[in-house]
């Protein structure tokens, strides 16, 4: 499944990457934004474009691209897991980051309408399982075939080791390997390890997204940066389902950096140059609310309404027995 | 033209002087590692160090601050930030340079800090909860603090006032 533009990417330059497509992802990626650094992700004399899940650096550093979001629940530790258990990486020179936006890296087992790389649901380690094993998997047979070929003997004579291939007396690592296994075709079926295989998932190893939440380089969504970016700022109604009826946007307009005030539906928004002038012009818009209908709502008044609706209620779970003492509580939600 | 020292580097920022000094280091200076959270000064996300002491910088116009030595999250360097890869504190770390910061200024005032000093100190917001972790973080730093250097020679000056006192106070 090499393409000849792959070919020609690899001929031209001095980095190795090991490549391989996904069925049905046989289209050209996007270059690689790589201001998402997480950790020495860009070792040197690195090339960091391909068209899948992984690349693999002449120093080891094996880096797994990942759809989802890591978002504090720890995809970026174990979705690289999944493929580095298949691939017997090392797992101290296993990185995770971002993907770009592409349906190569979409979650199979969810419809959205159309493709997307959403993160939700609990969903992410079941959506990606088979795929990044399977990603792994080839990537392994890739590097076990690149080995064999070198080494003089057959595939099933070499074995590997936190990524190191070994057959008899040689051995080599999968940074040594990369730039001649991204040469050869990955195979069309694997097998994967059996549970009772399995080295690496089922442990906890340190998360692999700390170092740069400790040092404040980690990219969050406020610190995207882009040439002359404009802020907007945003006020809607504060009460559900009231409407906007007037505002005066004078003083607004004299902070520097405004370029607009404007209405959208039942709010006021304004446009500006930096975050804080946003901030502050929006603070200066002089709004007129109509409260509407809801205007007195509170939580008292909810709750009240919920529970007249709920009536006497009905039972929906009964077990154990009777005792001498009754415990009564009453839980809400939301 | 504000003047500040940030993170040991002289700058000068020309900004309006009501600009909090939270969005001068963040859109002036490029130092996006410190975050806006409530805006009003509650939940500690923007915490830096000015003149050594953690203050919550979305609400501080740059002008207090002129003259002064900021220190931010890029300018940490720490135990506490290896004690919080240590214990696994983040998880989305949006509040966590705020949280470092705090910390950092507790265990420079307090090495060996207790629970109720980390209670009193660490009234930053986090929204993951990791509030165990941030504690457990702190002690686990607290034991990398390098030996505090010995106190200097106090200058000997006899007053005579020294026993006279410790005479009163038995």
């Amino acid at each position: 499944m090499i393409n000849l533009s792959r070919r020609a990417m690899l001929g031209s330059s001095a980095g190795l990457v090991l490549a391989f497509s996904l069925p049905g992802c046989g289209h050209t990626l996007p270059a690689i934004d790589d201001t998402i650094n997480l950790g020495d992700v860009l070792a040197e004399g690195e090339v960091a474009n391909l068209n899948a899940w992984l690349r693999i650096a002449p120093n080891g550093v094996t880096t797994i691209r990942m759809g989802a979001s890591e978002m504090g629940q720890g995809v970026f530790t174990s979705l690289p897991m999944l493929l580095a258990e298949e691939l017997d990486a090392d797992w101290s020179l296993v990185r995770a980051e971002s993907a770009p936006a592409n349906k190569a890296y979409r979650r199979p087992n969810v419809d959205y309408p159309g493709e997307a790389q959403g993160t939700g649901g609990s969903l992410s380690v079941r959506g990606y399982w088979n795929p990044l094993r399977e990603a792994g998997a080839k990537a392994r047979a890739m590097l076990v075939e690149a080995a064999s070929i070198r080494f003089g003997v057959e595939a099933s004579a070499c074995s590997i080791s936190k990524g190191v291939v070994t057959a008899g007396e040689q051995s080599a690592t999968f940074g040594e390997l990369a730039s001649d296994a991204a040469l050869l075709s990955p195979p069309s079926k694997v097998s994967l390890k059996k549970k009772s295989e399995r080295s690496l998932m089922g442990t906890s190893p340190a998360r692999l997204d700390l170092p740069p939440k400790v040092d404040g380089s980690a990219i969050f969504g406020i610190d995207v940066d882009m040439p002359d970016l404009l802020i907007a700022t945003i006020k809607s109604c504060p009460h559900h389902g009231g409407t906007l009826v007037s505002f005066d946007d004078t003083k607004a307009r004299e902070v520097p950096g405004v370029e607009d005030v404007f209405q959208v539906d039942e709010a006021v928004v304004v446009v500006a140059d930096t975050f804080w002038h946003a901030k502050k012009a929006l603070g200066l818009v002089e709004i007129v609310w109509d409260a509407g209908k809801w205007a007195d709502l509170d939580d008292a008044k909810i709750g009240a309404m919920l529970n007249e609706a709920i009536g006497d209620g009905k039972t929906v779970w009964k077990t154990g027995k009777v005792g001498e003492t009754d415990i009564e509580a009453t839980y809400e939600v939301p | 033209m504000i003047k500040l020292t940030v993170n040991g580097e002289a700058h000068e920022v020309d900004v309006e002087q009501d600009t909090p000094l939270l969005w001068a280091m963040r859109e002036n200076l490029g130092l996006k590692g410190t975050k806006f959270g409530c805006g009003i000064g509650m939940c500690g996300a923007c915490t830096m160090h000015l003149n050594g002491q953690p203050v919550r910088t979305c609400i501080l116009p740059v002008v207090a601050a002129d003259g002064a030595e900021v220190t931010t999250i890029e300018g940490l360097d720490h135990p506490v930030q290896e004690a919080w890869i240590d214990e696994q504190v983040p998880q989305c770390g949006y509040c966590q340079s705020g949280q470092l910061m705090v910390a950092a200024a507790l265990l420079d005032k307090i090495r060996e800090p207790s629970d109720t000093d980390i209670d009193q100190w660490m009234t930053n917001l986090c929204r993951c909860a990791t509030y165990d972790r941030i504690r457990a973080g702190i002690h686990a730093a607290s034991a990398k603090m390098p030996e505090p250097p010995p106190p200097p020679e106090p200058e000997v000056e006899d007053t005579g006032l020294e026993d006279a006192e410790g005479e009163g106070e038995e």
